[in-house]
């Protein structure tokens, strides 16, 4: 059983078009709807200017692969080391540290609001943190001897530093001596 | 249109012709944007690393480096003084770096801190002594330019009141 060829192949004499024009199609040379009723209106009687304006899909395609370079470097830029509390608004640094800590270290996330401090998304009031601080220091120490433990501190911009004062007591009690300050990173000169 | 070119026998041309279509393409570079304007990283966090002396390390009683200590106040002034510092070298004693708008003035800072550098080479730490109802985010500038500067060691004390 043989396949039937289709008679309604393309004159292919006729120029082509470069890019998608209403009346012709997209590429593949099915009429639009648009482009057969503009066309429908032409045969009319009345004589109007011909409405079939290419789109040229060309140009289209060169800005949107633009975008996707320019959106994948950005993708591919380094993950922020931490996840920020969307709570607070960090202050803005220009020297900062944006290469992660060797591996060999424990992070400890800590999140100062003005009522409360949430240590690893645990809501905690001073005595507390000092409890919690001194237990991982202490255990930073009895795990291995080679590993640190340093703690990632955010806070808003706009607290009194009376906030922070104690947690920099508790942390050298508790021997931790690495401490971070979460920033947003911003260019010199911002 | 691409044509083979050759002739084939009498003269007949076969011609090879075929179109690109676009449209799948562009659905494809919609979604790749779309995806990718989700998922990218637009506020980049970093942080500012200090190491502070702990329980085990200050009680050693060894000499004390030479050092800056910078107090913040309130109003956003600045009294830088030195100390530990070789007798070759003269130092601050409560230099006062005033401030226009309640904010630190971080051109003055860095100004202040080039010529410390150059008269006082000897000093590799310095130590941050905010007030009590001093801001966080003026703590965090100062500590941004004393990175900026290149200071080896910053440290942060405890509130002064």
């Amino acid at each position: 059983m043989g396949l039937a060829k289709s008679k309604e192949t393309k004159d292919f004499s006729q120029p082509r078009p470069a890019s998608f024009i209403p009346s012709q199609g997209p590429a593949i040379g099915l009429p639009s709807p648009l482009g057969s009723a503009m066309s429908s209106q032409k045969s009319a009687g009345r004589s109007k200017k011909d409405m079939n304006t290419p789109l040229l899909l060309t140009a289209l395609v060169d800005a949107f692969s633009i975008l996707v370079i320019f959106l994948l470097v950005q993708v591919s830029g380094a993950p922020n080391m931490f996840e920020a509390d969307d709570k607070i608004k960090l202050p803005q640094a220009a020297a900062v540290d944006l290469e992660p800590d060797s591996k060999n270290t424990k992070v400890l996330n800590l999140v100062i609001h003005r009522d409360a401090y949430v240590l690893d998304g645990e809501r905690l009031n001073m005595s507390g943190l000092r409890a919690r601080l001194v237990e991982a220091g202490k255990l930073a120490k009895s795990e291995d001897a080679g590993s640190k433990t340093r703690l990632v501190i955010q806070a808003d911009e706009q607290n009194d530093f009376d906030l922070l004062s104690p947690v920099l007591g508790i942390t050298a009690e508790a021997g931790i001596s690495t401490l971070e300050f979460a920033v947003q990173a911003v260019e010199e000169g911002t | 249109m691409i044509s083979t070119g050759g002739s084939h026998g009498k003269g007949k041309k076969k011609e090879l012709d075929f179109d690109l279509n676009l449209i799948p393409a562009i659905d494809l570079l919609s979604v790749c944007i779309c995806f990718l304007l989700l998922t990218a990283v637009w506020v980049h966090l970093g942080s500012l690393k200090l190491e502070q002396g702990t329980g085990e390390t200050n009680a050693s009683g060894g000499v004390n480096p030479p050092s800056l200590w910078i107090q913040v106040a309130k109003n956003g002034e600045l009294t830088l003084s030195t100390r530990d510092l070789p007798s070759s070298e003269r130092g601050l004693q409560g230099s006062v770096l005033k401030s226009a708008d309640g904010k630190v003035d971080r051109e003055k800072l860095d100004q202040a801190l080039e010529l410390i550098k150059k008269r006082m080479p000897s000093i590799a730490t310095v130590i941050v002594r905010p007030e009590s109802k001093v801001p966080y985010g003026q703590v965090i500038s100062v500590i941004d330019r004393l990175k900026a500067a290149k200071v080896k060691d910053v440290g942060i004390a405890p509130e002064s009141t």
